[in-house]
């Protein structure tokens, strides 16, 4: 299929909404919530297919 | 401004659920993220929305992980008021606007945060129709293809305020999907929404 970028998008020069705060406690359920999805999607997977050879061979076990 | 969507004043409490009010204060982020997105998919359903999760999570679901506080998503700026009405019914309230986002949240819960940007109907049309399903702790909702997310991070990195993490986000991808954007794909996205400076951060995928 040909990319079809035949659109416009709007602009927005402004700072983005700033990140919501939250506590220690509810951040790190929000990390260990990411990594389950992450599993689940098939998101880490991927990264780890896609991990550049050098670093494949710094971690390799002899 | 946001007020602009509120024609009708509902009574707040006949909107939420029950057990919403009952589990707000002692719920975690967990349960308010995937509250976001059962919404989306319900606003969706009910009231025939069409509607694409972008930014954090649209970027994780093409390969590329990275903690995102928020949910994003993207609307046909003729659907943006219905959406709205939509919202306001399930307890959020607008409390912040820009030229092509409106910031909700929900009125119990401060972690229940959902940015709206807001597109012409034609982009969103031909966005969706390329669009990608998919499920997101159970709920199956629509993303951008991996070339329209580009096209979304290079717009935004014209942004001064944006360019760092959006640029990243958009190495990130291509890192994650080798061969999935050819060359001559990326540089048509940077020739039309990116910036020569832009592209030169590119050159290794080029």
């Amino acid at each position: 299929m040909s990319l079809d970028l035949n659109f416009e998008l709007p602009v927005c020069n402004e700072a983005p909404f700033p990140p919501p705060r939250m506590s220690n406690e509810q951040y790190i359920e929000f990390v260990e919530f990411n990594l389950r999805l992450a599993r689940e999607n098939g998101t880490i997977e991927q990264l780890l297919l896609a991990r550049s050879q050098p670093v494949d061979a710094m971690f390799e076990l002899h | 401004m946001c007020g602009a969507i509120h024609p009708v004043f509902l009574p707040f409490s006949i909107m939420v659920p029950t057990s919403l009010l009952s589990h707000a204060a002692s719920r975690g982020i967990v349960a308010a993220m995937r509250e976001v997105f059962d919404l989306l998919f319900r606003v969706q359903r009910r009231a025939g929305l069409d509607l694409m999760v972008i930014g954090g999570w649209a970027v994780q679901a093409h390969g590329y992980s990275r903690n995102t506080l928020d949910v994003d998503c993207m609307t046909a700026v003729e659907n943006e008021a219905a959406l709205g009405m939509e919202l306001i019914k399930a307890g959020f309230e607008c409390f912040e606007e820009k030229p092509a986002f409106r910031r909700y949240r929900h009125k119990l819960d401060s972690l229940m945060l959902l940015d709206v940007m807001r597109v012409n109907a034609d982009t969103f049309r031909r966005m969706w129709d390329v669009s990608q399903s998919i499920d997101l702790s159970g709920i199956a909702l629509r993303i951008p293809s991996l070339a329209h997310l580009i096209a979304l991070k290079l717009h935004a990195a014209q942004n001064e305020h944006r360019t760092q993490k959006d640029m990243a986000d958009i190495v990130q991808l291509l890192t994650a999907n080798p061969g999935r954007i050819p060359p001559s794909d990326l540089r048509q996205l940077c020739d039309k929404f990116g910036t020569p400076t832009l592209t030169g951060q590119l050159h290794a995928f080029l």
